[in-house]
């Protein structure tokens, strides 16, 4: 009995000792794996960081050498580890191997291309290695080669305003009725008149026009007056579109001079093809609203998206520039089909549909749906001051966009 | 007293120890138990160390993909501090990464001139981050940082 007791002695350890040898190599397995990820992760940082910057100095016209020297600091820079006022610290920045070349981003078909070389220059990439150590029992034994690359293009955009001009758009915005401010309305003449019969049907006069200070309408328009006034002063040359969508309806109104006529409301009409002209568009917009076409009808968001699509891809934008759809409306849509179906077709075509939801009556969820569908950004605006800051924080969107 | 002979039949078949006379068991009882309980730790001395630096590692990355989101936000020409630090918390909250803090240097941050340079640090203590691991094996509560440095956009 003793022998067999001795026999069986030891017989654990042993065990445990042979699968010692596979746990430590699993496991300085999982640590150089979780050094190559960590490698990987900090050089596509530092690869991203380098480029998104590059290409906004070669928007700013800085000299090529200068942005060539300035991103390679910063690819190098962001391998520190070390302390926090320690720029050098960790790992040795002349380990690093940074390449930068410089190119031509161009746009079709839905497809970005980075194409070094070429004029004008317009996009930078950036790709950085570094070894990364394998670990064997602590130590390091050896080390494989970490690459990221990131590419980004400065690019012009275009950009097409989708304005809806639905009969909510009279509607007053603070108090949220048009039939409480008709008498004071400047324009309204029946309401004026003399002829008792016109004066009587002041509030279909009130119905057509744009209040021009209370109503959303007239909130509006400062808003993208501004928004001309940024587009100007950025130091892309951006096109600009203007689209505007209610629905088709045919109803008598009384216009400016008093005088009862049938007034057709388009579903989605182009009001300005692809221009650098910005202040023109807006103006003549502007004019065409407030004295001689009656801003009525439902909301058809969807034909606006569609319209716009077609005027962004159409032959009057630029083949290579980024496409940015701006889509405002104060409401719901209440004709025509979902519009984040338009939305996700136009950005099928590489178009990016921002919405702006302005009004408290607007169906932000339908429009958030609608942007993400459009892979751009939702807004919303409670007054015009908010409107006006949407729409500059959009024009001063960086134009640089990662296409690697 | 004669002794029980134990017979291949009783140990031969199987190592289990139901097979063995009530004796022998009594007598081997535990033996493997002492054993294991002197090898154990040498597994233990290996896997644990390599849980937490992988976990170290690894927060030590997501915290600076947090800052450099983070540092994309400043860098940009309206980029304001306050969206940057909406930014990184909801990155760090998102990896679970508790206690997170942003810092900048340059401190006078707001008023940077197009290019210049400036750091951003996302730091996490040890405390509320390490793995639930029975051993502690972090002898300090030394901070976890992710750094990035960028230049301001024009």
């Amino acid at each position: 009995m003793s022998r067999q007791r001795k026999s069986r002695k030891g017989v654990s350890v042993v065990l445990v000792m042979a699968m010692l040898v596979p746990i430590a190599i699993i496991s300085f397995f999982a640590l150089s794996l979780a050094n190559i990820q960590r490698h990987e992760a900090a050089s596509q940082i530092a690869s991203d960081l380098a480029a998104k910057y590059g290409a906004n100095a070669i928007a700013r016209e800085i000299e090529i050498e200068v942005i060539r020297e300035r991103a390679e600091e910063l690819a190098r820079l962001n391998w520190t580890h070390g302390d926090f006022t320690d720029r050098h610290g960790g790992t040795d920045p002349s380990r690093v191997a940074v390449e930068i070349e410089f190119g031509v981003t161009r746009f079709g078909d839905g497809q970005v291309q980075f194409q070094p070389g070429g004029s004008p220059t317009n996009s930078i990439r950036v790709s950085t290695g570094v070894p990364a150590a394998i670990y064997s029992f602590g130590k390091p034994m050896g080390a494989v080669g970490v690459q990221a690359s990131a590419a980004v293009a400065n690019v012009e955009r275009d950009i097409c305003l989708v304005i809806d001009r639905s009969g909510s758009m009279t509607f007053d915005l603070q108090t949220h009725t048009w039939h409480a401010d008709k008498s004071k309305h400047p324009q309204n003449k029946m309401a004026h008149s003399n002829d008792k019969f016109i004066s009587a049907r002041a509030n279909e006069w009130w119905w057509a026009w744009p209040h021009p200070e209370n109503s959303r309408w007239a909130e509006m328009m400062p808003a993208i007056y501004a928004l001309a006034n940024e587009l100007n002063l950025t130091l892309q040359d951006e096109l600009l579109s203007l689209v505007s969508y209610s629905s088709t309806v045919t109803e008598p109104r009384y216009d400016q001079d008093l005088i009862r006529k049938q007034f057709t409301s388009e579903e989605a009409t182009i009001e300005a093809t692809p221009t650098y002209n910005y202040y023109a568009v807006v103006r003549d917009f502007e004019d065409k609203y407030n004295k001689r076409v009656p801003v009525m009808g439902g909301t058809n968001i969807a034909a606006g998206i569609d319209l716009g699509r077609s005027v962004l891809s159409g032959p009057d934008s630029r083949n290579f520039a980024f496409k940015t759809m701006i889509l405002m409306t104060d409401g719901q849509f209440n004709v025509g089909r979902d519009p984040w179906l338009a939305a996700q077709e136009a950005s099928d075509i590489g178009i990016e549909v921002y919405t702006v939801t302005f009004s408290r009556d607007a169906d932000i969820p339908s429009m958030e749906r609608t942007a993400e569908f459009g892979k751009g950004k939702h807004f919303h605006a409670a007054n015009g001051e908010q409107l006006r800051e949407i729409f500059l924080e959009i024009a001063n969107t960086p134009p640089g966009i990662f296409i690697e | 007293m004669q002794l029980y002979k134990v017979t291949k039949k009783d140990v031969g078949v199987s190592w289990g120890l139901t097979q063995l006379p009530r004796r022998v068991r009594v007598a081997r009882r535990g033996v493997e138990a002492v054993e294991a309980a002197f090898s154990l730790p040498l597994i233990i001395l290996i896997l644990f160390p390599v849980l937490h630096i992988c976990h170290n590692w690894h927060n030590e990355k997501m915290l600076k993909f947090a800052a450099f989101e983070a540092a994309k936000v400043v860098g940009s020409p309206n980029g304001s501090i306050s969206e940057a630090r909406q930014i990184f918390e909801e990155y760090t909250n998102a990896f679970g990464i508790k206690d997170a803090e942003l810092e900048f240097e340059p401190l006078n941050y707001a008023n940077l001139v197009p290019d210049t340079p400036f750091w951003v640090r996302g730091s996490a203590p040890m405390r509320g981050n390490k793995l639930a691991l029975p051993l502690n094996l972090s002898f300090s509560n030394r901070l976890r940082s992710g750094q990035v440095i960028y230049r301001k956009e024009g």
